[in-house]
């Protein structure tokens, strides 16, 4: 590809993602009223005891947010509909118009205040240390935790006051995996919501509540645009506080607590003090460097995992071409497993499934799971290698006496890697970008560090950017390394 | 020097190689000839354990091979192999080294070479063939006259005492037979016995000392070139040769 073509190629990616950035009409109380529907964003995987589906009626969503919204609705005179988004993504989703409000454990942070228009609070939560059974080290303030690896979930309050202190944190998606975490030893101490830890952490014998690190509230948000459906949410909540259905809600869920007095009797006093504090984080220096350091965990985990499926991808093709019948069962049963099945899935059970087991650090987990995952993959490629070397070559081989292991390492195997070679760096094209589901087990990579920014800065514009600049940089350069091997042996 | 007693073989019902009994002098250049499904190819490659028979034995360069293949000779054709060369018909000259690396893979990695001394073998191997030129260049940069004789340098290089050859003409320009007949009598006359398979009879009658016509699985006629060449007796070899 040419320099102009390139050059084209990234103007028309910026102006799609300019175009696809652009926010839609607002909706506001009349639209919601015209549409005789509040649509409310959550995420179910935040479970138990926020927004998550009846065990025995899948069909239907439980949970206090899910009673708390239909309160709303029902004092707004419409019915609510929840819309299903990723939680760490409810705010850019919100911005977007995917939905009129968010209403999902959404913490009320100076990060996110400027950004949304937040109502009066409906839950005053703690922010709660947990720790193992015995370990002393950890205490219930914030220096004790210096030095230790601290779970969390990204861009949450916690997760805030952490980095605030230059605190490790290690940051998971689901509300259960800190704590299975915690429980293994991967981490010395998790820091989120009461809520969470009482559902997820407290009913682990090996763990223990070591104490609160300060207040935090939710709220629902909606675009700061829609501020007349912000003041008839704000009243709605008013309502549903004062005539003693709030806290019915919460007792209800066993998450009531006397300190909701201060909610159910919030003065408008008490809002402008919540919402004093606004911070505006733009994307600068210090954020390319969070990047930079991204791109390094993602070359790290995509070379150690590529070097692996490329030595096993050899072993498994080699043993099926040439090793006994069983093993060659048995080797192409791995490559359609492990290509039969979601490598997403294969990570969690690497990571989460085995834990009892093997206790793998998340890098090395990522490593080996990518790794595992593209061998299937490599082994595909060798094969067709393999067979594409000629029958002669052996025979020549083995009439100059080589034994059979020598000719297929000395003769066979070269060549079959030539003729693999761009299907190789094709697939390493792929993994450099798979890498980035490796977030999920708590390895903060290029794309990972991405979301955290993005959320940071409240746009998703420039960090993507900067972002698929980073992407293109490394895999252009393969890409073009590829091509030219490939005319390389078209000429041979 | 070559002994064959009762070689059989079969692909499936196909008879191929119907209990050839022959043997031939050391030193000599003999030829199989015959049509095609013969059995010629296969008998050659029998000679080197490229391919396995059924039944009898065959002794060459004072090594016994049974029926079985590899399985049954494995220690047999590890001495064997050094010592009988083969030239592919199409060479197979190993496309991901140069004629240089090519002869001297073997050398070095079978015999125990050190790479110098192989290579320097290599060098001479090369002048002796007339390719001293080429000994950096890749398979594919030689015309097909180039690669037959790096072929021929490579099977050289392990010292054998007997060469096989299947159709060694076939693949290359009719002014080119002339010089590997040439390089061919000059190896001989150095003491290298040859077996080579071959359609064309003008090279088979130039270069021969003994020829033996294939039919069936069997050996129909054989004798010095003049004689069946010139005078067969046999009804199938006539046949062969369009004398009738």
């Amino acid at each position: 590809m040419t320099a102009r073509r390139v050059y084209w190629l990234a103007l028309f990616v910026a102006c799609l993602l300019g175009v696809l950035s652009c926010r839609p009409q607002a909706s506001g109380l009349a639209a919601v009223r015209a549409r005789g529907e509040l649509r409310w964003g959550g995420d179910t995987q935040g479970g138990e005891p926020f927004v998550f589906r009846d065990p025995s009626h899948a069909d239907t969503l439980v949970g206090f947010e899910v009673e708390l919204a239909n309160a709303i609705a029902r004092e707004l005179g419409v019915r609510a509909t929840f819309v299903q988004n990723d939680w760490a993504n409810l705010v850019p989703s919100l911005e977007r118009g995917s939905f009129d409000v968010a209403l999902n454990g959404l913490e009320v942070t100076p990060a996110r205040t400027g950004r949304v228009r937040f109502s009066r609070p409906y839950y005053l939560y703690r922010m709660r240390v947990m720790a193992r059974v015995g370990d002393s080290r950890v205490r219930a303030n914030i220096d004790s935790l210096r030095g230790l690896r601290v779970g969390t979930l990204g861009n949450s309050q916690s997760h805030d006051l952490l980095r605030r202190n230059g605190i490790e944190a290690v940051l998971y998606e689901g509300q259960e995996e800190p704590y299975v975490d915690l429980e293994r030893g991967r981490t010395d101490a998790v820091l989120l919501d009461d809520i969470i830890a009482t559902r997820y952490g407290v009913v682990k014998p090996s763990l223990r509540v070591v104490g609160d690190l300060g207040d935090g509230y939710y709220a629902a948000a909606v675009r700061p645009a829609d501020e007349d459906l912000g003041r008839a949410i704000d009243e709605s909540i008013t309502r549903i506080a004062r005539s003693g259905e709030l806290r019915a809600i919460m007792a209800r869920w066993q998450i009531d607590d006397p300190r909701l007095e201060a909610i159910v009797h919030w003065s408008d006093e008490n809002q402008a003090q919540l919402l004093r504090t606004t911070e505006r984080a733009t994307f600068g220096r210090s954020h390319v460097v969070l990047f930079a350091k991204g791109a390094w965990v993602t070359v790290r985990v995509s070379i150690g995992a590529m070097l692996l499926a490329i030595t096993l991808g050899m072993l498994l093709a080699l043993s099926r071409q040439y090793g006994p019948r069983p093993i060659g069962v048995l080797c192409t049963s791995y490559v359609e497993l492990f290509r039969g099945t979601p490598v997403l899935l294969q990570l969690y059970l690497l990571y989460f499934g085995l834990s009892r087991v093997v206790q793998l650090s998340p890098m090395t987990a990522a490593i080996v799971g990518l790794g595992l995952n593209y061998a299937a993959y490599e082994a595909e490629v060798y094969r067709a290698g393999l067979q594409a070397v000629p029958k002669g070559q052996m025979e020549a081989a083995i009439a100059l006496g080589m034994t059979r292991g020598l000719a297929l390492r000395r003769i066979i195997v070269p060549q079959a890697f030539r003729l693999a070679l761009p299907g190789v760096t094709n697939d390493f094209i792929a993994l450099l970008k798979d890498s980035s589901l490796v977030s999920v087990i708590t390895v903060v990579e290029l794309t990972k560090q991405m979301t955290i920014t993005a959320v940071d800065v409240r746009s998703w514009l420039l960090p993507g950017l900067a972002c698929a600049a980073m992407y293109f940089a490394m895999s252009y350069p393969l890409s073009r390394l590829s091509r030219r091997l490939e005319e390389r042996l078209a000429r041979s | 020097m070559i002994e064959l007693d009762r070689v059989t073989k079969a692909f499936g019902d196909k008879t191929v190689l119907a209990g050839i009994s022959a043997s031939f002098e050391p030193k000599s250049v003999v030829s199989l000839v015959g049509p095609s499904g013969g059995g010629k190819t296969t008998l050659l490659r029998c000679l080197n354990g490229l391919e396995s028979f059924d039944s009898g034995t065959i002794e060459i360069v004072g090594e016994t091979i049974r029926p079985g293949g590899e399985k049954a000779n494995r220690a047999t054709f590890a001495r064997l192999r050094g010592r009988v060369g083969f030239v592919f018909q199409q060479w197979n000259l190993f496309t991901h080294r140069t004629a240089i690396g090519n002869i001297i893979e073997a050398a070095v990695h079978v015999r125990g070479e050190s790479v110098s001394s192989a290579t320097s073998r290599a060098k001479e191997l090369l002048a002796k063939v007339g390719m001293e030129e080429h000994g950096a260049k890749y398979p594919h940069e030689l015309s097909g006259g180039q690669q037959q004789r790096v072929a021929i340098a490579r099977a050289l290089a392990m010292k054998p005492e007997v060469l096989l050859m299947d159709e060694p003409t076939s693949a290359l320009d009719p002014e080119r037979v002339q010089d590997v007949t040439e390089l061919l009598v000059s190896l001989v006359r150095e003491g290298l016995a040859l077996v080579i398979v071959s359609h064309e009879m003008s090279f088979v009658r130039a270069i021969s000392d003994h020829v033996c016509v294939l039919h069936g699985g069997s050996i129909v006629e054989r004798g010095a070139p003049k004689d069946v060449l010139g005078s067969p007796k046999d009804p199938r070899t006539r046949a062969f040769l369009g004398l009738e």
